[in-house]
């Protein structure tokens, strides 16, 4: 990164640009979800009888794959080797801005800024393994720009008629933002191990993508002030969006927040604080934010490609665009209160919030026999409403000896579906099998629906409520799907201690969730396979007597069930049926609570850099994901998600286990 | 000063932002897509024919896992679900999404088609390719339908559309297909490489005049039961023109292609070597024993192998499965059939015989020749070796037996289906010329007018199969054969006469090896006729037509077996309750049930979240509930 900032004619002028360049590369991401390539899953389906060192090997004399069973799942240590996949970005961020101060009390700046990358994907797979007996390749390239030059007029004076101070801005931004992808894959190859795109055994496929969309915005803001304790601030903004049509594309929104110093109030009209309130501020804001969409979704086209043999291929769009859809707005209400004790030594922050969005851009799912899988509506109204609070204190406060600052965090948050669309309660938001997330109007957002163990539902019955099982003693399917949860938490805390102690300092970061539940896909799937401790109780897998009843079909009455079952034949009903189980069995909790962040750093005492020319030296360790104190999920962190790309959090199979980070840093200050 | 200079700051932003709004309508066309005047017919109506075709992904679902076990051309080896009444909507929502992906393509063909031609802009053979996609069309719905049951046939508006009952659906079909080749204009051919945008036929629009004859008939028929006039009258109607599909020439059939991945890629890929594809036990008591031609004049290299025609096999009551009505439930056949119909071994691999370049030989299962079989106890009682034999398995529940018997239930110990079906070097077929002249059989047998008499349309009928098998050097011998196979149908036409209600046949207990001889009854087929009749000429065209029809037309075999109960299907053997199939039980599995065989595959889940007044009307034209039991309109019930 190179910044300069120069200033010239007398002063009034000052040009500031910045230059950075960042380079990522990421080899062999790991792959989430139930796939060949998720080592996490090979390796936790793994039998216990089964030393996984024993394939180090990779291949055997004929360079085929070993493992301990056919089919398309992928030896890791092979798959370490030979199914490689990599991304490499350069990014580059340009930023200028020249500002002139026409007077003490108004400028003007011009500021002009580009974020550019291109991204260069590749994977490669080797011949050997049964899915791809010659190999796979794949490469690609993508890139992305997006520039904006705005101006601002700014005005600022305080004490301006009288106590009233104010800053007035007016300015305008044009955004352009370009992305283009090319990639082609070749599967399978022709000839075994040879990586190129032509070498492919039938056409290479290749897809291409294009984007582009302009928005050109007008905004301003004006702020008053009155003796520094009252305040009050509008602002407000016009969007242009191309990627909406004439009649729509110009959305408005406007804000406008105050606050109240009203510690400052009672000093200046004479009267004195109590000693132990140092602080108080009070305040509330509106605001509305407009949204516009992805280019290209006004008008339904068709697509070109071709078919294995070459031959030109057509056919309709998958979602079915409607001209006249708006922008979507979101207005959000906010409250809060400051204050601050004790000469600043313990204080809080507590804010309540209401926000809703409501013209929401979604994908209304269609039956596809219309043509289209789903089409572009207007709906919905989704609300926000919570409470978050903070309250620090520094309970030790001593520049030479022992201090400690700690900080509190919790806050509240429900997501809730006000309304979809007319005639429409339910949309999908995600799920796979048994299991699926959806918005329904009236209810918190991520409603997990599943199936559940087949049970009583007599009221009258001496057994209600207990489970029906077969002849043999096995649980049975609920035929009928039900409401088990909800993926959402109800509340979250943060607990920051800070130490310091001469030259050293130590903190901590405790992070806990409470409420929402989540599915594990990776525990159905170990217990179907026998790898999961919850299949053998006290170090046997002595056959079971399952806690249910039976019905005897001479009498039809429900009866305590005898029958014993292998523990096999348990988990293969309990997690097996149809995939991935009795969605009930593998519902968990998801609260809990982790030891989120240590640091530990020392300042060099200045003696020691006494003659270097160094000013200031920190060194410092610290580590993330220290330690899950405490969780429901028998092992799995309730953090690991399916796939980061959807709202869909309530269920995860085969995640990548959440990684313990530890970060050495040295800062140097000349 | 200051006003001209807000004045023109003003005018200078007015300006800009007017002249780029402007610029904003034409940056909203995506440069990548195409717009209607930039599309052809044909591109439609090609993507549709491939796209049905089916990609490896959902012919391993709907095809193998569905279709094949409706229509009992192989074992339910690898999926074990639809042959017990169960059901998995990851593979039912797949097809529904791809099936409409194939019907939206040809519906956009018609409706770009027709748009040219209104406008003026067509080419002179765009409105062959229009009634081309009409009947291509008939023929999606109606491998839709014979899935579901109540379908739309107004789809494709752009909104979601109501679902119409079977009969509304079949009645519209028959017009369309009517309708559009009536239009078809044969002396206007296309010109350029337009062909190469037709996998199927090169639109060479005389054969798809036969052909939508011929769809005609097919649909026809299905009628035969529930509504016979219609199925009577335009039957009738389409017959009578003669232009239909008579020889291979003419038949519907698509080039697959090798080492792919991609709808040209065989339903039965080699490369999903996770599926087994053994013959299933219909097939197998269908073929053994009919015909008269001998195992040791069709394969001279197995003729040491070859048993006589009365031996029954090895008796193993405890490992094989005995709760079913499969006329070989408990035997073990220890060696090659004495006389076989000359078709079975083009399609299926002798098991041990891995020298043959056409043996499956593609997991380490798939040439297993010896295998175990196990008391309750776990102790091997008997190791039984597969090499030149011929066994099927029953589908349905085996319980406890399936862990005592490791040969049964390894790939190598059954006939698998060959290479020349795996390999994705051949021809998957839509419509064969037997077909047409089996409809005419049944036709004709029904009394209907037919332009060939019934004799004369089934023995041309079989002999088509046997051109397409290579195998016409047994045909004389084969149609003058009276010998009964397992099921009691023999070939001969003029042979109606009933086999006995037993017959004696040898065996030898498979533990002691004490020789014995035994009373086997011929199967009971309640679905037809009441059981009271094997060997009617109906029975005989049903049976030839679903040895014909195997493997790639087996959803035309299940809607034979939905509609008519015929040929014999064994009941899946209960040797443990099957909680999808409640009706089946050990004390009723000897007689034939339609409760005990998938009668439709349950509407995706996914159709109730999108749809729902769709699904409505779609489970109230059902007249049943939405499940795999519940028989279509035109079938059984």
């Amino acid at each position: 990164m190179a910044r300069t900032v120069s200033k010239f004619g007398d002063d009034k002028w000052t040009l500031d640009t910045k230059v950075q360049y960042i380079n990522s590369t990421a080899l062999n991401r790991p792959q989430g979800g139930s796939n060949t390539s998720n080592n996490f899953y090979a390796l936790s389906l793994l039998p216990t009888s089964i030393d996984v060192r024993d394939f180090k090997n990779r291949t055997d004399n004929n360079g085929i794959m070993t493992w301990w069973r056919l089919g398309s799942e992928l030896n890791p240590y092979w798959a370490s080797k030979y199914n490689l996949n990599q991304d490499i970005r350069d990014r580059l961020l340009l930023n200028a801005s020249l500002k002139y101060q026409f007077t003490s009390w108004l400028n003007a700046e011009l500021k002009g800024g580009a974020d550019t990358y291109t991204t260069n994907t590749e994977s490669k797979t080797y011949a050997g393994s049964n899915t791809t007996t010659t190999g796979s390749y794949g490469i690609g390239k993508s890139t992305f720009t997006e520039t904006n030059y705005s101006g601002l007029l700014t005005a600022k004076k305080d004490n301006l008629f009288g106590k009233l101070g104010g800053v007035a801005t007016f300015g305008g931004n044009l955004m352009n933002r370009q992305s283009a992808s090319l990639s082609a894959s070749a599967n399978p190859l022709q000839v075994p191990n040879l990586f190129s795109v032509n070498n492919s055994s039938t056409n290479p496929s290749v897809s291409q993508s294009q984007s582009r969309k302009d928005i050109y915005s007008v905004y301003g803001s004006l702020g008053l002030n009155y003796d520094g304790y009252l305040f009050v601030d509008g602002t407000f903004r016009n969007d242009w969006s191309s990627a909406l049509s004439a009649a729509t594309r110009s959305y408005f929104y406007p804000s406008l927040s105050g606050s109240f110093v009203f510690t400052e109030l009672m000093s200046r009209s004479g009267s004195t604080l109590p000693s132990w309130l140092t602080y108080g501020k009070i305040r509330g804001s509106f605001a509305s934010v407009g949204n516009d969409m992805d280019p290209y979704q006004l008008y339904n086209t068709y697509t070109i490609g071709k078919d294995p043999l070459g031959n030109t291929t057509a056919g309709r769009g998958d979602v079915l665009y409607d001209a006249n859809v708006r922008s979507e707005q979101i207005k959000s209400y906010e409250a809060g209160l400051e204050m601050r004790f004790f000469n600043s030594r313990v204080g809080f922050d507590a804010a309540v919030y209401k926000s809703n969005a409501t013209n929401q851009l979604i994908n209304l799912p269609l039956d596809n026999l219309s043509g289209y899988s789903s089409k572009i509506i207007n709906a919905g109204n989704i609300q926000n409403k919570g409470f978050e609070l903070m309250v620090d204190g520094k309970i030790f406060q001593n520049p030479e000896g022992f201090n400690w600052t700690t900080m509190l965090n919790f806050s509240i948050n429900r997501n809730k579906i006000v309304s979809i669309a007319p005639d429409v309660n339910t949309y999908g938001l995600g799920g796979f099998d048994d299991i699926s997330i959806v918005a329904e109007t009236g209810k918190l957002y991520g409603e997990i629906y599943g199936s559940r163990f087949l049970r009583v539902k007599d009221a009258s019955s001496p057994y209600n409520g207990q489970m029906i099982l077969t002849s043999t003693g096995l649980p049975q399917t609920d035929p009928d799907n039900a409401r088990l949860g909800n993926q959402q938490a109800s509340s979250l805390l943060g607990f920051t201690n800070s130490f310091a102690y001469k030259g050293f300092d130590l903190s901590f970061l405790i992070d806990a969730r409470f409420g929402g539940q989540i599915f594990s896909g990776t525990i159905a799937n170990m217990e179907q396979y026998g790898t999961s401790n919850k299949t053998v109780v006290g170090g046997a897998r002595a056959d079971m007597l399952v806690d249910g009843v039976v019905l005897n079909t001479t009498t039809n009455q429900y009866e305590k069930n005898t029958t014993k079952t292998s523990v096999q034949n348990y988990w293969t009903v309990v997690a097996g049926h149809s995939n991935i189980g009795i969605t009930e069995a593998n519902l968990y909790d998801a609260s809990n609570v982790r030891i989120r962040n240590v640091q530990l750093g020392y300042n060099l005492p200045k003696k020691f850099l006494a003659g270097t020319g160094i000013q200031r030296a920190k060194i410092g360790v610290s580590a993330n994901n220290v330690w899950l104190i405490s969780s429901h999920m028998n092992g799995m962190d309730p953090e690991s998600v399916y796939a980061t790309g959807t709202n869909a959090t309530g269920f995860e199979s085969g995640s990548t286990p959440t990684t313990r980070t530890f970060l050495f840093n040295l800062t140097i200050g000349f | 000063m200051k006003t001209i200079l807000k004045r023109s700051c003003l005018l200078l932003t007015a300006t800009l932002l007017a002249s780029s709004c402007n610029k904003f309508t034409e940056l909203n066309n995506d440069p990548l897509k195409a717009s209607v005047d930039q599309v052809q017919t044909e591109y439609f109506i090609d993507n549709s024919i491939i796209g049905a075709q089916q990609d490896p992904g959902l012919s391993e679902r709907v095809f193998i896992l569905y279709w094949v076990v409706g229509g009992h051309a192989l074992q339910d080896e690898d999926g074990e679900t639809f042959s017990r009444g169960s059901y998995d909507d990851g593979w039912t929502s797949e097809y529904y999404r791809q099936s409409s992906q194939w019907l939206n393509y040809i519906n956009s063909a018609i409706e770009v088609g027709t748009g040219q031609i209104a406008k003026g802009t067509s080419k002179p053979y765009t409105n062959n390719l229009v009634q081309v996609a009409r009947i291509w069309r008939a023929y999606l719905m109606s491998e839709l339908s014979d899935s579901f049951g109540p379908i739309p046939t107004d789809g494709f508006q752009g909104k979601n559309p109501d679902f119409k009952d079977v009969k509304t659906v079949y009645y519209y079909m028959l017009d369309e297909l009517k309708d559009a080749s009536s239009k078809l204009d044969l002396n206007v051919p296309v010109t350029g490489d337009v062909n190469k945008e037709d996998p199927a036929y090169g639109y060479d629009f005389a054969k798809w005049h036969k052909y939508a004859t011929s769809m005609r008939m097919r649909l026809a028929m299905r009628l035969s039961e529930v509504d016979a006039a219609k199925a009577q009258s335009e039957f009738e109607a389409a017959a009578a023109t003669k232009d239909y599909i008579t020889d291979a020439a003419g038949m519907f059939s698509v080039q697959e292609l090798p080492n792919s991945y991609n709808p040209l890629s065989s339903v039965f890929r080699k490369e999903s070597s996770w599926m087994g594809l053994p013959i299933s036990a219909t097939y197998n008591n269908l073929t053994v024993g009919l015909g008269s031609i001998k195992t040791a004049d069709q394969l001279p290299a197995f003729a040491s192998a070859v048993k006589p025609a009365d031996w029954m096999g090895q008796s193993f009551p405890d490992q094989f499965a005995t709760k079913t009505n499969d006329p070989m439930a408990g035997y073990w056949f220890n060696g090659m059939p004495n006389t076989i119909d000359p078709r079975a071994y083009k399609v299926f691999s002798v098991p041990g015989d891995i020298t043959d370049p056409n043996y499956p030989a593609i997991g380490g299962t798939f040439t297993a020749t010896v295998r175990d079989l196990k008391n309750s106890a776990g102790t091997v009682v008997k190791t039984l070796n597969s090499t030149s034999t011929w066994n099927a398995k029953a589908d349905g529940n085996w319980g406890a037996k399936a862990g005592m018997n490791d040969a049964i239930t390894t790939n190598g110990f059954k006939p698998l289906l060959n290479l020349i079906y795996r390999n994705g070097n051949n021809r998957r077929v839509f419509f064969g010329p037997w077909e047409t002249y089996f409809l005419l059989a049944e036709a004709a047998e029904r009394g209907w007018t037919s332009p060939v008499d019934a004799k004369t349309a089934y023995e041309t009928g079989i002999s088509k199969s046997f051109d397409y098998f290579g195998t016409s050097a047994s045909l004389g011998a084969y149609l003058a054969s009276t010998d009964y196979n397992r099921v009691g149908t023999s070939v001969n036409w003029d042979n109606t006469t009933e086999p006995p209600a037993t017959h004696t046949m040898k065996y030898e207990d498979g533990i002691t090896g004490t020789a014995g001889t035994v009373e086997i009854s011929y199967p009971k087929n309640d679905l037809y006729k009441s059981g009271a009749v094997r060997n009617d000429h109906l029975t005989k065209i049903i049976t030839q037509k679903f040895i014909a029809q195997t493997p790639y037309l087996t959803l035309e075999s299940w809607n034979d077996h939905r509609r008519l109960g015929l040929p014999f299907y064994e009941n899946p053997a209960v040797e443990d309750i099957m909680p999808d199939l409640p009706a089946l039980n050990s004390s009723n599995y000897m007689t034939s049930s339609v409760k005990f065989f998938s009668q439709r595959m349950k509407y995706p889940s996914g159709l109730r979240n999108s749809n729902i007044n769709g699904y409505n009307q779609a489970v109230a034209a059902l007249g049943g509930a939405d499940a795999v039991l519940t028989p279509l309109w035109w079938a059984k019930h």
